[in-house]
């Protein structure tokens, strides 16, 4: 819980801060939401092809699984990714779906080991990320993993910013 | 200047040489012996969107059986960068898998514009293929780094005359040859050991020849050798062999004759003894070289020179050190690139009237090809556009130099190049 003048106040369209004395966090916010246009339109036409069809017995188990994929979708669609550095304590990366669930992940400052910039071959991008290397571990924790924000300003500030609490003694 | 290749295992990714050179490994599939699967389409997406990020110009393709270069260049051409290939290797005419790969050398040489080869005969045998005009063509030969072969006449065995192989154990670069030859001249010199270095799929057969023969003793196969232990094994020995049935410039020959120079006039030298094939008479001058027919005989020529000490002028390495750098190497194919980015991009017209002129069937499914290529293009450049793509940061070699440096100079550290920071 933050007192009320430690908002969040915006960097970019994307990016978000907020900063206490020795906190930070970062948040990205993707502009999905969950009645979009496409989703409106998309659901008409479902309403309108179920009526169509409303003789046929198994078009009804199919026009189900149709919105049970639109639900399923819709739930696992990730509205915002941040990340939360304390210094001397640790980071914490959260990301919240559209349906208001958060899966968080702590790592303690004992184990970081470095937190980088990298690039990487997805299926036919190559896009930079941001990870934090944990000690005793095979792969590297990706911060902000499904959202991808670009590298300037979004990765540098964030990777700046993280640094400064975990890696130094004094705020920059 | 950046990589592009397929990956190599677990070797995906963007990763930094030692100099900061960058190498993109994209997952390709690879079917056998490091060749990938060619996908014409498959490769574009990945590609234009390594090319646009990296600002790039010219596309260089190596190697003519390398499916990713022949790809590589189609896109690049048709995304109206420059294009440049170089010829490592000869091939013939008249096998199958040569007419084949002629073919395909054909259309992707109908519209480049340079070729570079590694030596005069290479250029012939391109031209011949690719049915290219000579003027297209440059002769670039290879270097070596001859500070890395420094020669050291302690380090033979002066009990033996020995003879050094180092080569991929496949059947191009004769190892039937050597099969026949190593019994023979075992049985004829008496004080003969070979040291036989690589691995490949005819190293059964050289076992076997060993274990017939009751060898064990005088023929050594020590299996794959890593590049910076090469000249160790290279000084071990007084002969260097080399039975290659086609080669367009042998880097191995040069190599084995910088590391065979000693300084003391009376201990033996490392002598070169090759067969007369492709590029092999243009590297070495006249003087450090044994001319063998691919025949079993003539390899008892050497060993007599040896045994009876003809002895060599010195300097081999001093010689080959100022004929082959790659400071002169990179010189030259500045020169062709400053060339090539002086030419202007032909229309796609003029494009797919060199591609028809490729054969009477062949041209046609060429152009077809090209056509859907920039069909394929256009779809691309709709679906991820121009400015969504973030371009990359530049390395900062000053940077890295002047750190790799200090940190040199202060204690025996190893850089960690895969965690750079882009600043």
């Amino acid at each position: 819980m933050s007192p009320s003048q430690y908002s969040l106040s915006p960097l970019t369209d994307e990016l978000s801060y907020r900063a206490l004395p020795g906190v930070r966090e970062y948040v990205v916010h993707s502009d999905a939401q969950i009645w979009s246009i496409t989703s409106i339109a998309f659901l008409t036409l479902c309403a309108i092809f179920s009526y169509v069809m409303r003789d046929i017995v198994y078009m009804r188990w199919v026009t189900g699984c149709i919105l049970a994929a639109w639900v399923w979708i819709k739930f696992n669609t990730v509205k915002e990714e941040s990340i939360l550095a304390v210094r001397n304590v640790g980071v914490q990366v959260k990301t919240t779906y559209l349906s208001g669930r958060s899966v968080s992940f702590f790592i303690e400052r004992s184990r970081i080991c470095d937190i980088i910039i990298h690039e990487a071959i997805t299926m036919w991008q190559v896009k930079f990320y941001m990870a934090i290397i944990t000690a005793k571990q095979d792969k590297m924790t990706v911060v902000f993993e499904h959202l991808l924000p670009p590298l300037n300003p979004t990765l540098i500030t964030v990777y700046h910013g993280a640094r400064s609490m975990i890696f130094s003694d004094t705020n920059p | 200047v950046i990589i592009v290749t397929h990956s190599y295992g677990q070797r995906t990714g963007v990763r930094y040489l030692t100099n900061g050179l960058k190498v993109y490994y994209v997952p390709t599939m690879v079917i056998y012996s490091s060749a990938t699967f060619p996908n014409l389409y498959g490769f574009f997406p990945i590609f234009r969107n390594i090319v646009i990020r990296e600002n790039i110009d010219i596309v260089h393709g190596h190697g003519a059986f390398s499916s990713l270069c022949h790809e590589a260049i189609l896109h690049g051409r048709t995304m109206g960068l420059k294009a440049c290939f170089t010829d490592h290797s000869l091939f013939g005419f008249a096998d199958a898998s040569s007419i084949l790969t002629n073919k395909l050398l054909k259309f992707t040489l109908s519209d480049i514009d340079h070729v570079i080869c590694v030596s005069h005969t290479s250029k012939e045998n391109t031209v011949l293929r690719a049915a290219l005009s000579p003027r297209h063509v440059s002769v670039i030969p290879n270097a070596v780094v001859a500070s890395q072969f420094l020669p050291d006449p302690t380090a033979a065995d002066p009990n033996f005359i020995t003879i050094v192989v180092i080569s991929r154990l496949v059947y191009r670069k004769g190892m039937d040859l050597l099969v026949a030859i190593i019994p023979r001249i075992c049985a004829m010199h008496p004080k003969v050991k070979f040291i036989i270095g690589g691995d490949g799929p005819k190293r059964i057969d050289l076992e076997q020849m060993r274990e017939k023969h009751l060898l064990h003793d005088r023929v050594e196969l020590i299996g794959s050798v890593p590049h910076h232990d090469v000249r160790n094994v290279l000084i071990q020995g007084h002969i260097f062999l080399n039975t290659s049935l086609t080669e367009a410039f042998c880097i191995a020959i040069v190599e084995a004759a910088c590391a065979g120079q000693g300084l003391v006039p009376f201990f033996s030298r490392l002598s070169v003894v090759s067969t007369k094939v492709g590029g092999v008479p243009e590297v070495l001058p006249r003087h450090m070289i044994n001319y063998a027919k691919p025949e079993e005989d003539a390899v008892s020529k050497a060993i007599h020179m040896i045994r009876y000490e003809v002895v060599k002028p010195a300097t081999f390495n001093d010689e080959l050190k100022d004929k082959y750098s790659w400071k002169n190497v990179a010189e030259r194919t500045e020169k062709v690139y400053d060339l090539i980015s002086m030419t202007q991009n032909s229309p796609l017209i003029e494009r797919l009237r060199r591609y028809y002129g490729c054969g009477l069937y062949a041209g046609k499914i060429f152009c077809m090809v090209i056509a859907l290529d920039y069909l394929f293009w256009i779809f691309l450049e709709i679906i991820f556009p121009r400015d969504a793509i973030e371009r990359a940061q530049r390395f900062p070699y000053k940077k890295y130099q002047t750190f790799e440096y200090s940190k040199r100079c202060e204690l025996p550290a190893t850089t960690d190049s895969k965690n750079d920071d882009i600043k």
